[in-house]
């Protein structure tokens, strides 16, 4: 969110707005409950509002405080984990033979590539959590078109840089 | 979609990056971030206005309005001087307006009071039942990739008022989907000039999916598919429910 908001309100809501399906996602992959995860986004999210002033990364805020909330309820529910970053360690990143190296050029581009927080979000819940333009547009607050005209422009840069790093046709690796 | 993308979200889950929800698990999110009350709430800082205004920003940005929290305040308050000096009629628009916008959502609650198309189609869909009707099936909710998910909607929902009677089929929308034994959802996705469409039966109190119904199809061919896949649901309903 490039531009600051002028009140607490209007910067909760546009975070709120924007990354609650994003947490939800990550809680739920780990917790398997809907109405649990309902529990834990709120969680999550109050502390977020509560704590605004201390929120500089929305993204590491969100990501360090889901994970405590995990813990919080894998503790309540006799699920103890001594370590939280391995359970978080598998969101998108599992091993898999012969496709580590083409993950780690992936990610390594979308890193490169510097996308907008605008972007980074389309392209994760399109690309990396199958949701559709139009799921992705009530969340952003745009529409279809606009959802579709930023992605392909998104995958489009990616693919380009791939090639740089010499990776020409995807096809070719499937 | 074209094949670049396909291919490189093909690429994606051979990487395991591309980790795809359930569509109905992808709505939940998408709606449950809607519920921001209890927070404000919890945070003491709850209260008509400031929830009006979330509710309205939350409105805008599904019809792909990215209004800043100030001029949605704004709205607000031309809305409310429009309810008092208006025409009556004006006024009632208005304040039923604002109405909707405050309706207590249930948990499952489904899309937002007001959609492009589909405001007015929920409230003849009800208006010739009382407040406490069942519907057997609500069917909304289709996601993919394809322009024609309206399309399949109201093909589907067609067949099956046809087949079940209006009694007891209605399009999901705000208010009705606690009224509902099971749902009708799924989704639209084109490759290339084909579609495939895929609806499923999901039971309301189990959230367990019941049957699943696949069709390929052209693009002309579509409501043509949707009354066969109608045709089918039914039938999965006759073994799944005790009806006539």
């Amino acid at each position: 969110m490039a531009d600051k908001p002028k009140s607490r309100e209007e910067r909760f809501t546009g975070i709120y707005a924007e990354y609650y399906p994003l947490v939800y996602n990550a809680v739920y992959s780990k917790v398997g409950n809907r109405h649990d995860a309902d529990d834990i986004c709120q969680e999550v999210f109050l502390i977020t509002y509560e704590k605004l002033d201390n929120v500089y990364s929305v993204r590491n805020w969100l990501y360090s405080t889901l994970k405590n909330a995990v813990l919080r309820y894998y503790e309540r529910n006799k699920r103890p984990v001594e370590d939280i970053e391995k359970v978080f360690d598998d969101i998108g990143l599992t091993y898999i033979n012969g496709f580590k190296d083409i993950r780690i050029i992936i990610t390594d581009a979308i890193e490169k590539l510097d996308f907008s927080e605008e972007e980074r979000l389309i392209l994760e819940y399109i690309a990396f959590y199958g949701y559709s333009y139009a799921e992705t547009g009530k969340i952003m607050g745009l529409t279809k078109r606009q959802v579709g005209y930023k992605y392909v422009n998104i995958v489009d840069r990616i693919l380009e840089k791939l090639k740089e790093q010499g990776i020409e046709n995807i096809e070719d690796i499937l | 979609m074209n094949s670049r993308i396909e291919s490189f979200e093909t690429l994606l889950s051979r990487c395991r990056l591309r980790n795809p929800l359930p569509a109905d698990l992808r709505a939940r999110a998408v709606r449950s971030r809607k519920n921001a009350k209890e927070i404000f709430q919890k945070a003491g800082t709850y209260s008509l206005m400031l929830w009006l205004t979330f509710r309205l920003f939350m409105l805008l940005r599904d019809f792909g309005i990215k209004a800043t929290f100030l001029q949605v305040k704004v709205l607000i308050g031309i809305i409310a001087v429009n309810a008092v000096v208006t025409a009556p009629a004006g006024g009632y628009y208005a304040v039923k307006y604002i109405k909707a916008m405050i309706e207590p959502q249930t948990e499952d609650a489904g899309s937002m009071p007001l959609t492009p198309d589909g405001v007015l189609k929920d409230e003849q869909a009800e208006k010739t039942a009382p407040a406490s009707a069942v519907y057997d099936v609500g069917l909304g909710g289709f996601t993919g990739n394809s322009v024609n998910i309206g399309r399949v909607e109201r093909a589907l929902y067609s067949g099956l008022v046809e087949i079940l009677g209006k009694d007891r089929a209605v399009y999901l929308g705000s208010g009705n989907r606690n009224r509902v034994k099971k749902i009708v959802t799924g989704t639209v996705q084109k490759f290339g000039d084909k579609y495939l469409i895929t609806a499923k039966v999901v039971d309301v109190e189990t959230s367990k999916v019941l049957s699943v119904i696949s069709e390929k199809s052209d693009e002309t061919g579509i409501d043509a598919v949707c009354g066969k896949i109608a045709g089918k649901l039914a039938e999965s309903f006759k073994k799944i429910t005790s009806y006539k």
